[in-house]
């Protein structure tokens, strides 16, 4: 039994989104801290 | 298939050398500056306890990205294939379940410094003490195998000497980890969060636009079968094998518990979730491409490599540069933590605890960076000499942090939880783990270890009749 | 490493002597044969020309797997069975072989494993979900 194609497909592919949202958001709940002043 | 062609990745020594400079002069220059604004211990140990949810989500996910992440990650799926990648993306799961344990720790503790003081309330001294030999073995030896990762990496990325390479990273850590304390760290953190997702990001992409991953799978299925394969045996049973390790890992550390005291009230369960989330595809986004090396034609001489000599085959010189920055962002944001986290535990544990009971807040602040320079010196005067066997020590931890998951949880938990339970918990399910991994393998001393101590801390409980006071966690600072 | 470099023999192409024809073959470091519980293997050969590795299955079919002047190559994924490996230098023509046995480890004692591990992940996973919800 082996992985196929389309499971390594959904995988990566997710992974790499996943990966630029992530950025996206850690961008956008910094400035929405620092808007609110309460980086720290 | 055609016959794979060597590859030799070599970023020139004096562009390495102006990278190297460049960040450490940043990273200095910041720990400096956020370092103006600490007063007291409180201040330079816990950033002064209000760290919001941006700078908490990504301290979080940067400190478990280590050059672990970012080098084992495709190390990890070449070896053990597309189990490899998912066993490694469970480590997210040890961030993730902290979260409530942080929310926990804070209702719990809302003066405390660091774990030690957890096991020392919670379990006594006996059971502190042990604690702190396991957790400093693991710290130490974490420590130690990222510095020398560091330097070794620096050699094969741009030709820059082990010992040159080594003594700046962990120089420029100690330099602004001391200036600086958490509030430093966890700044810094932010900035190496993004740098090295976006650059995982762009690699991901670029080996996606020279090879499909159809081809990567057809290539897979033709040539390296036990990759693909759904029941591959030392890939499943790294799964839970990895999984238990970082539970442990997480659940035990002062890296993660100096963060849920420092995390302003109410942010520590989010901020640990988002960065468990954040963490979770790393392993398959950075792993991935080792396994697109067959159908790349790059030769790999040694598994720990196959990272870079992808990156540099599809990327060329500009790859070179960004697995170079990725690298020494990665390892900077797990070294500066742990630097941070283990003299704040040697601080208030040992220091305060032990030795100066009445020491006032400017003279623990004091204390805690002395004891950060003793740390890296210490590290640097163990990896000098590049003794090749000290990095792999760091997997004698697995069943060290295993057998501290049971104790940790149902003492935060249970009030049931009794010192007799945790403690032996601790010791057998540490010796067990330990002897099962130099008579079978790695692959089963976390799991035996904290199957172990699973089994005495829960028979313990059970038989238990006192109850703990919660009340007794409150001390005051 | 240095002190090996030092105490490495010389190139062979130094010793030669016109009449003989390559005297050092390409061969590999270890006589084999390799054993391998993982599907992982690295070769290690010393060659004083560009070399050619070839491996070949049980099923008779072989497939080259490097070219180029290295002395290492880390292979992974291998299935069950016994391979042969093939090394020759691109000048001389002559070379080396090394046969590999891969036998994976227990299934059965994985799936155990994981099972085990599994149980323990769950009681993990309902001490602290329990403990928050009445938290």
């Amino acid at each position: 039994m082996s992985f196929s194609a389309g499971f390594l497909e959904f995988a990566v592919w997710t992974a790499l989104i996943w990966c630029a949202i992530s950025a996206l958001a850690l961008g956008a709940m910094l400035l929405r801290d620092a808007k609110s002043g309460s980086i720290w | 298939m055609r016959a794979v062609a060597e590859r030799t990745i070599f970023l020139d020594p004096t562009l390495g050398w102006i990278l190297l400079a460049g960040f450490s002069v940043l990273w200095v220059g910041l720990g400096i500056y956020w370092g103006r604004r600490n007063k007291s211990f409180e201040d330079h140990a816990l950033a002064g306890r209000n760290v919001g949810l941006a700078l908490g989500s990504a301290t979080a996910a940067a400190t478990w990205i280590t050059s672990n992440t970012t080098m084992l990650a495709p190390q990890f799926a070449l070896e053990l294939g597309v189990w490899g990648m998912i066993a490694y993306s469970t480590a997210s799961l040890g961030l993730m379940l902290f979260a409530p344990l942080a929310v926990r720790i804070r209702t719990l503790m809302p003066h405390g410094y660091t774990s030690g003081d957890f096991f020392r309330l919670r379990y006594g001294r006996a059971t502190w003490a042990v604690f702190l030999i396991f957790t400093l073995f693991y710290s130490l030896t974490w420590l130690v195998s990222m510095a020398m990762a560091g330097g070794i990496l620096l050699e094969a990325l741009a030709g820059i000497d082990y010992v040159w390479g080594m003594t700046v990273i962990l120089g420029v850590c100690v330099l602004y980890t001391m200036r600086g304390g958490l509030g430093a760290v966890i700044g810094t953190d932010f900035i190496q969060t993004l740098i090295i997702i976006i650059g995982i990001v762009i690699t991901g992409f670029a080996v996606l636009s020279q090879v499909s991953v159809g081809e990567i799978h057809a290539e897979l299925s033709a040539n390296k079968p036990a990759l693909l394969d759904v029941l591959f045996p030392a890939a499943i049973m790294a799964i839970f094998n990895n999984l238990l390790f970082g539970l442990g890992e997480v659940f035990h550390n002062n890296v993660w518990w100096s963060r849920a005291f420092a995390f302003r009230e109410g942010v520590g369960g989010k901020a640990f979730f988002i960065g468990g989330l954040v963490w979770l595809p790393i392993p398959v986004a950075a792993g991935f491409i080792a396994l697109a090396s067959g159908a790349l034609g790059v030769a790999v001489p040694s598994a720990d490599m196959v990272g870079p000599l992808v990156i540099a085959q599809v990327l060329g010189t500009a790859g070179a540069i960004g697995i170079f920055i990725i690298v020494f962002c990665s390892l900077a944001s797990s070294i500066d933590s742990l630097l941070a986290a283990t003299s704040d535990l040697v601080t208030e544990d040992i220091w305060r605890r032990l030795l100066r009971p009445d020491a006032s807040p400017a003279a623990l602040k004091s204390a805690a960076q002395w004891i950060t320079l003793a740390l890296g010196l210490l590290t640097w005067a163990l990896c000098a000499p590049r003794i090749g066997t000290l990095a792999s020590v760091l997997f004698f931890a697995g069943p060290l942090v295993g057998a501290m998951i049971f104790p940790i949880i149902t003492g935060l938990y249970w009030c049931s939880a009794s010192t007799a339970g945790a403690l032996g918990a601790m010791l057998l399910g540490a010796g067990a783990g330990l002897i099962c991994y130099f008579t079978i393998g790695w692959f089963v001393a976390t799991t035996i270890a904290t199957a172990v101590s699973m089994v005495w801390m829960l028979a313990a409980c059970a038989l238990n009749r006192n109850r703990f006071d919660w009340a007794r966690l409150k001390e005051d600072s | 490493m240095a002190f090996a470099l030092l105490i490495a023999p010389f190139p062979a192409a130094a010793q030669q002597s016109p009449g003989e024809a390559w005297p050092d073959a390409p061969t590999f470091s270890e006589t084999g044969p390799l054993t391998s519980d993982t599907g992982q293997v690295t070769f290690e050969w010393q060659a004083f020309e560009p070399t050619r590795l070839t491996i070949t299955g049980d099923n008779g079919r072989s497939r080259p797997i490097y070219r180029g002047k290295g002395d290492r190559l880390f292979v992974s994924g291998l299935a069950d069975g016994d391979y042969r490996a093939e090394l020759v230098g691109e000048d001389s023509g002559t070379g080396d072989t090394i046969m590999v046995e891969v036998r994976h480890q227990s299934l059965t004692r994985a799936l155990l494993l994981t099972l085990l591990g599994g149980v323990v992940f769950l009681m993990v996973l309902a001490i602290i979900l329990r403990g928050a919800r009445r938290g």
